[in-house]
């Protein structure tokens, strides 16, 4: 009889987490009774100050926040969040899990011939080739040619990386894809010599610095500026309307001063509309 | 979402050329990982006092430790301590020399090491007392009896065991992804950062892979067939 | 570069990371329920060889068992609606979160493996046994229930509970779908805290104890099945 009681207690165990999973599942699903149209945004967890997962595991950053401002001016529709690492937002927006893809995106060829771009920008995105702080030899892409350069699949400067080698066939730069690496991965990476170098902006540099250099400048960006870009939002191709309504509201968010106050607040400085 | 077959096909061609890594992934661990884990088999099958308790509890504590954590952290310490290292040993290398394959390939050796010598263990417990006597009875000293009696009657056992290492391998070196190695899955999605067709990499990383363990299985079942001819089976 | 691991550091991350432990295992939970059920019945498939079903099974057993688990999430994740979804006119694609999708990976996936294991279990106990039953008068399912069941069940518990360590470490896979269970957070803790080592080395010590209790389970349940018989070696 004892183990037929240890049977019955191992059962409700299983049945009291079976269900607690199953109401965690379904919570999800309440709130979408008001008649608003449900906006599915994509974005990234590990790219701080964008988008990250806070102490308490919600999501926050730039990216979050501008999106809110939006979704308030936007009435006809709701907005949720889901998150993933890079290399997946712009493959969720392809297979339709996603509406809006935000973490960052510069315009490119390859990425509009397949999705639909906003036209209005919400971050300027210059950026610059970056290197340890005591690094001279490098000024350029061809000093990096034989050389090993960190990139991440996905994305623009594996773009840029590519396409210069597209046209240096004959001594390429050694693209190293690292996918879902942390800031400290990078800087230790670069610092330790794993990487000659890597694509990113003086703000990243920057901020890069502060977290890990002590005050010294551990990382530099040097030369001219690999691609002058911004960062717009990723919209599947054909959604026009819903790029239309996000475009008009990040406008107004321009004009009133919400978007570079957002940026102060959270990047530390305007970004908005130039460096 | 549409199936693009041109990128498909661009997929499985980057993916093939990144095979050779994903093979050094496989079987540099495998040879690290058989002569380890026979070893550590032999020590604990054997009690060699001390040593056989240390590697008994190495063994079942690592094993619990999923291979991509492990991976992450070597990595870490990996791009931070090399060059002491090699200041250490006087090696007139830096870490922009090494190649970080030999971080993957260290992490997965570690791992095999542990479950090739559980499946070693397995099929040296299956062998019965007797032969060791045996063996003793007719003078043959311990190591000659492992030796000459004991594995050879082992191999039959542990080839089984032993394929379940090598397909698992072969899976788990897909994981060094993660850190930047580029293996058949990371090869195979490689165009995919240009084209946006992940979906077509994957499904060509796993055509290539599916291939690939398919193969292993079939020279498996063979091998088995060979390795068993001397070996009195009443059941077949 | 500061010190790479502070003690600090490690405790504050404690509180952070333990919550998603329900992920971790909801995810093991429903693996083995429904990975079990689904390899009885491709076991079932295979013994009572229900022509067509039967090399499907193989073939997706083959498939299963040979591809990566990682490769397995993505095309799941991304294949399975793109099949459903027109089909049976749902929604899935959009409707799920990422984490059901790894729920029915890692169902599809334990389904193979669990079904390898239950037939290598029930082809290992000779037809002798089942005639043995049949002869003294019991029913075929009596046979099965009191004679053939036990001693599977005995031969299949060592290879599940390695099957089921294998699972809770294979679920470290889900955070590359953004399914945020405790390695997609130390991860994420990494990004806030720009510390990741102390992270780490925590759900480290998670994944051993995990590890070690689910072997301990096991070796107690292996003794207590031993019918009597003298364990060898």
């Amino acid at each position: 009889m004892k183990n037929r009681m240890r049977h019955f207690v191992f059962a409700g165990f299983l049945t009291l987490l079976l269900g607690a999973v199953l109401t965690g599942c379904g919570k999800k699903e309440t709130s979408t009774g008001s008649g608003a149209a449900k906006v599915v945004i994509g974005t990234g967890n590990s790219y701080e100050p964008y988008c990250y997962l806070d102490d308490k595991g919600n999501l926050a950053g730039y990216e979050y926040e501008v999106l809110k401002a939006v979704d308030e001016l936007l009435p006809e529709y709701e907005f949720e969040f889901k998150t993933s690492d890079f290399a997946n937002v712009l493959i969720s927006l392809d297979a339709g899990k996603i509406d809006i893809g935000a973490h960052q995106y510069e315009w490119n060829k390859e990425r509009d011939e397949k999705y639909l771009f906003g036209k209005e920008s919400y971050t300027t995105y210059v950026t610059y080739l970056a290197v340890v702080g005591d690094k001279s030899d490098v000024k350029s892409l061809d000093d990096l040619q034989g050389k090993k350069v960190k990139s991440s699949t996905g994305s623009n400067s594996a773009y840029i990386l590519e396409t210069y080698n597209k046209d240096h066939k004959d001594d390429p730069i050694k693209i190293d894809y690292v996918n879902n690496s942390t800031d400290e991965e990078t800087v230790t990476g670069l610092l330790n010599g794993v990487w000659d170098a890597t694509i990113m902006t003086s703000r990243d540099t920057d901020k890069l610095n502060k977290n890990y250099g002590e005050g010294k400048e551990v990382i530099k960006v040097i030369g001219d500026p690999v691609q002058t870009s911004s960062t717009y939002f990723v919209f599947a191709k054909g959604n026009t309307k819903l790029q239309e309504a996000v475009d008009g509201a990040l406008k107004q968010l321009k004009e009133n001063g919400t978007l570079a106050k957002i940026s102060v607040d959270i990047i530390g400085g305007d970004y908005t509309e130039s460096e | 979402m549409n199936f693009n077959l041109e990128h498909f096909k661009e997929s499985l061609i980057y993916g093939l050329a990144y095979l050779p890594n994903t093979l050094s992934l496989v079987f540099v661990p495998l040879v690290i990982g058989l002569t380890f884990g026979t070893v550590i088999a032999l020590v604990r099958v054997y009690k060699v006092p001390v040593i056989g308790w240390l590697m008994a509890v190495f063994v079942t504590v690592y094993q619990g430790i999923p291979i991509v954590v492990a991976l992450m952290i070597y990595n870490l310490i990996f791009m931070l301590k090399f060059n002491d290292l090699a200041a250490f040993l006087h090696l007139k290398k830096s870490i922009s020399d090494m190649n970080n394959i030999w971080v993957g390939i260290f992490a997965l050796s570690m791992a095999a090491v542990c479950s090739i010598s559980e499946a070693v263990r397995g099929a040296l417990l299956s062998i019965d007392k007797g032969q060791n006597e045996a063996g003793y009875s007719v003078g043959l000293t311990t190591i000659q009896t492992i030796r000459r009696i004991i594995i050879p009657q082992m191999i039959p056992v542990a080839i089984p065991m032993l394929i379940n290492n090598v397909v698992g391998l072969i899976k788990a070196s897909s994981v060094v992804m993660a850190i930047g190695i580029v293996e058949i899955v990371a090869g195979a999605t490689i165009p995919s950062s240009r084209t946006y067709s992940f979906f077509e990499g994957y499904v060509a990383a796993a055509v290539i892979y599916w291939g690939f363990t398919v193969v292993v299985e079939s020279l498996a079942q063979r091998l088995k067939k060979y390795t068993g001819k001397f070996r009195r089976n009443l059941y077949d | 570069m500061g010190k790479l691991f502070v003690w600090d550091r490690f405790f504050e991350n404690i509180p952070k990371i333990l919550p998603y432990l329900s992920v971790t295992f909801s995810i093991v939970v429903y693996a083995t329920l429904f990975g079990v059920l689904l390899g009885i019945s491709i076991v079932l498939v295979q013994i009572k060889k229900i022509p067509v079903l039967v090399q499907i099974v193989k073939v997706y057993v083959s498939f299963m068992r040979g591809t990566p688990m990682l490769v397995q999430l993505m095309l799941v994740y991304y294949g399975i609606p793109a099949l459903f979804d027109p089909v049976f006119g749902t929604n899935i694609n959009r409707e799920w979160g990422a984490v059901n999708f790894a729920y029915v990976t890692f169902i599809l996936n334990q389904g193979a493996f669990l079904s390898a294991i239950f037939y290598s279990a029930i082809t290992s106990i000779s037809y002798g046994q089942t005639e043995a039953g049949l002869s003294v008068g019991l029913t075929e399912f009596q046979t099965f229930h009191r004679i053939v069941l036990p001693q599977m069940v005995k031969t299949a518990m060592p290879p599940f509970g390695s099957d089921l360590v294998g699972l809770f470490q294979n679920s470290s896979l889900v955070f590359l779908i953004g399914v945020t269970d405790i390695m997609g957070r130390a991860k994420t803790i990494g990004t806030a805290t720009k510390h990741v080592l102390e992270a780490y080395v925590f759900i480290v010590l998670i994944y051993i104890i995990i590890s070690l209790g689910v072997r301990l389970l096991f070796f107690r349940l292996n003794n207590k099945m031993s019918f009597g018989k003298e364990e060898m070696g």
